[in-house]
């Protein structure tokens, strides 16, 4: 993270580089991110004291959070889908909030990994509406009352809608947190150039930094919204193939 | 303010409400009816600009991306691009209609049993 003299590198961060043969910095920050998880939920509720402590606090708030989202957005069918909701929010909040220390790499940034994240949330709603409503799921793509001479034209339309869902949940995330941190670069390097130019410059660099305190505050509020919309997303989708309408 | 309304809690409706509220009430606890707006935080002109610009580009990619698959394994290029493009868009139109109105899924009616 430099601006070098005069030229702005703001996409350098988003490489891959590897620490061992197939094994990246973006790996390593997914076991980063999974360790710290585990070690949240297992250390943080180790004391089980009726009044909590500053980890369990967190841990507490973190499980009581998803599971009330789960249960408004899903209902009572939602509570087995709790640990999977569950786990999808905590690797997205901490894949992101990692992604917030300097030197960090985050790997929520790639579309690779956002977009196996929604493949993964995309066939699991599949198949859990196939599993429940059988064939009867692909009445989905038509709905009823609608002329049936419109046919061919209205399930292409609600199959690629369906579609698109990966599509829109993965490139949400995606775009979200590389704009976040090339926003950062830029106005960092911002203030190296301008800081650069001697005595006026000291001041000049003022106001860069003044916009990247803001935007790390902005970030760290996106860093868990998105993985919020990800989560709720996840269980709308859930709800409309559990109920299916 | 009434006594025993303040001893009620807030989500309990009032015995006296109309069927119609507690119906809703006992619906939305079942998971029957979904709450409006799936993020009630920020309903800002400028987040829901951008995921109604989303919803309409993906559904185009996926639309073209169709298209261009079936031309590629039927090579009919490019008669599949051009009907994806098409259908693409109005899929993505219909994924905007859905958000502003805060449901998705297909289904003129949403009183419609599950």
């Amino acid at each position: 993270m430099a601006a070098e003299g005069k030229t702005m590198d703001a996409l350098s961060q988003f490489e891959l580089t590897p620490i061992v043969a197939g094994f990246s910095n973006a790996n390593l920050y997914m076991l980063i991110a999974g360790v710290a998880i585990s070690a949240l939920m297992l250390v943080g509720m180790r004391p089980r004291a009726r009044i909590p402590g500053r980890l369990q606090s967190l841990a507490e708030v973190s499980y009581e959070f998803i599971d009330g989202l789960v249960r408004d957005q899903i209902g009572h069918e939602g509570k087995k889908f709790f640990p999977f909701v569950f786990t999808l929010f905590m690797f997205i909040l901490f894949g992101n909030m990692l992604g917030m220390l300097p030197y960090a790499f985050t790997f929520t940034s790639h579309i690779a990994v956002t977009f196996t994240l929604a493949l993964v949330v995309f066939i699991l709603v599949t198949a859990v509406a196939l599993a429940i409503h059988g064939l009867h799921f692909f009445g989905y793509f038509f709905p009823p009352g609608a002329p049936k001479a419109l046919a061919p034209v209205i399930i292409p339309i609600e199959i690629i809608s369906y579609l698109s869902r990966v599509v829109s949940l993965s490139v949400r995330l995606f775009a979200n947190m590389v704009a976040g941190h090339v926003m950062l670069q830029v106005f960092a390097s911002f203030i190296v150039m301008i800081g650069g130019l001697g005595a006026i410059g000291v001041v000049g660099a003022l106001a860069p930094l003044a916009i990247n305190v803001a935007l790390v505050g902005f970030e760290f509020l996106v860093a868990f919204l998105q993985a919020y919309v990800f989560a709720v997303l996840t269980c709308i989708y859930l709800h409309d193939a559990v109920h299916l309408h | 303010m009434s006594e025993e309304r303040l001893v009620e809690g807030p989500s309990r409706p009032e015995p006296d409400a109309s069927f119609e509220e507690r119906l809703r009430a006992a619906r939305a606890k079942a998971g029957l009816d979904r709450n409006d707006q799936p993020d009630k935080g920020s309903p800002s002109p400028w987040g829901l600009g951008v995921r109604a610009g989303l919803e309409v580009a993906s559904a185009l990619a996926v639309g073209v991306g169709l298209g261009l698959a079936l031309d590629w394994w039927l090579s009919a290029r490019p008669l599949f691009m051009v009907i994806g493009l098409f259908l693409g868009g109005a899929a993505g139109v219909l994924n905007v209609y859905r958000l502003m109105l805060g449901r998705r899924g297909p289904g003129p009616d949403r009183t419609r049993g599950s």
